[in-house]
């Protein structure tokens, strides 16, 4: 991990949200330099080259396009979890979050034609696979954000409008991952300083939300233990699991485009170096005559 | 695409492809250096597909969605990318810090994150970490 000085004071600087904060202290940025080997201005010029080319389409209109379609898509699939959920017995009202989960993920998986495994691997963090899920998650939620603005996203993520700008939902992955790692370390699958370190993260990441929170005491087992709370917790079981279902079809409808739109960036990133280098190549013989 | 996907798709070597991982990240340092946030959110985005346990990739994208005025979702990314990095057992203190600094403009209570930010810092040994929460403490409290 680099821990280069974090001297990109310019980049820090015009930060959106410090200028709130109000402190003594200047605000030093949280980035580190990028490193000496790459930090030449040829080669950060040849990638440069990559993200002028109007041509390179990365994907954030189709992108957009495809949260739009998703969304008329799940809210057929959400009407008709309501329906079931709305038909199910008084025992059904005391599912625990992580039953909740097992239907989830078939749905998904019915859905979009991914394994449940591969959906319950998100939930323990433990591999390489989920963690990919968990980035290109985090690219999803970036690219439809500035495409669409902060409260669009929100919104379809399933946060209600008149609450997205005041309170924080925990409303994305973060939060649901979080809460979901906490969980497992919890459980003691993870006993490891490595799990207890996700567990104590994730509480700090998800402690605010007051979904997760939710979520969280059903795994602690206060749902068996109070059938009042029990209720309560399933409502927001429910909630969260109705949101992660959302999600998660976002995010595995991203799994399916972001291979190819990578493959042509990283093409093209090597294609623009080559081009660089040509030019060198170049010059230098005709300087030489 | 994991990050072994990844190496397979331009078939590279893993010095080259280290090499590309910090080219990518001095391009989009560079852009949001020049202002250039949305940009910068593309080439951060590729990053974190290609090393997403890198935490500079969230850290970056974090910071262009705080100049985009997008809080909430900068707050996320740095939560993302701390669950992620920390499932390696090197949680990321940078990632926590810089939600600790978002929590605190968004008018919520920092303490949490910056109490496990120090003790991963210390529990890492690292000097230069320890400082930067100490710092961090004291310009946010």
């Amino acid at each position: 991990m680099n821990t280069a000085a974090t001297s990109a004071a310019s980049v820090a600087s015009s930060s959106a949200t410090s200028a709130a904060v109000s402190t003594s202290a200047p605000e030093t940025s949280l980035m580190p330099d990028p490193g000496p080997a790459i930090g030449s201005p040829d080669d950060a010029l040849s990638l440069l080259y990559l993200f002028e080319d109007r041509d390179q389409d990365l994907g954030v209109e189709q992108g957009t396009s495809q949260v739009a379609s998703l969304q008329t898509q799940r809210n057929q699939e959400f009407q008709k979890e309501l329906q079931a959920i709305a038909q199910e017995d008084e025992a059904a009202k005391h599912h625990s979050f992580w039953d909740d989960l097992g239907s989830f993920f078939s749905d998904v998986a019915k859905v979009a034609g991914v394994v449940a495994s591969i959906a319950a691997a998100v939930c323990s963090l433990g591999a390489a696979t989920p963690i990919a899920v968990v980035a290109i998650a985090g690219a999803v939620l970036s690219s439809a954000s500035l495409a669409d603005g902060e409260f669009h996203i929100l919104q379809k993520l399933g946060v209600d409008p008149k609450l997205a700008g005041g309170i924080d939902l925990g409303m994305s992955f973060a939060g649901a991952a979080c809460s979901m790692g906490a969980g497992m370390a919890a459980t003691g699958q993870g006993v490891s300083e490595a799990a207890g370190i996700v567990g104590r993260v994730g509480s700090v990441v998800s402690g605010a939300a007051t979904v997760v929170q939710g979520a969280s005491a059903i795994e602690a087992g206060e749902a068996q233990a109070d059938a009042e709370q029990a209720e309560a917790d399933q409502v927001v079981a429910e909630a969260q699991s109705d949101h992660d279902l959302r999600f998660m079809q976002i995010v595995i409808d991203e799994l399916q485009s972001s291979d190819e739109e990578s493959k042509q960036m990283l093409t093209t990133i090597a294609n623009s170096k080559s081009t660089l280098d040509q030019t060198a190549t170049d010059a230098a013989i005709s300087v030489r005559g | 695409m994991n990050t072994l996907q990844a190496s397979r798709v331009d078939g590279r070597s893993p010095p080259d492809r280290a090499r590309a991982i910090e080219a990518i990240y001095a391009a989009g340092h560079h852009l949001l250096s020049q202002e250039r946030p949305r940009d910068a959110a593309k080439v951060f985005r590729l990053m974190l597909k290609v090393a997403p346990q890198d935490e500079r990739g969230w850290l970056g994208l974090g910071q262009c969605h705080e100049k985009a005025f997008q809080p909430h979702v900068a707050c996320e990314l740095y939560g993302a990318g701390s669950v992620v990095t920390a499932n390696t057992g090197v949680a990321s203190v940078r990632c926590l810090l810089a939600r600790a600094r978002i929590l605190k403009a968004l008018g919520r209570d920092p303490e949490d994150a910056l109490q496990v930010a120090d003790e991963v810092a210390y529990e890492r040994d690292d000097e230069e970490l320890i400082a930067l929460v100490s710092n961090e403490r004291r310009r946010l409290s």
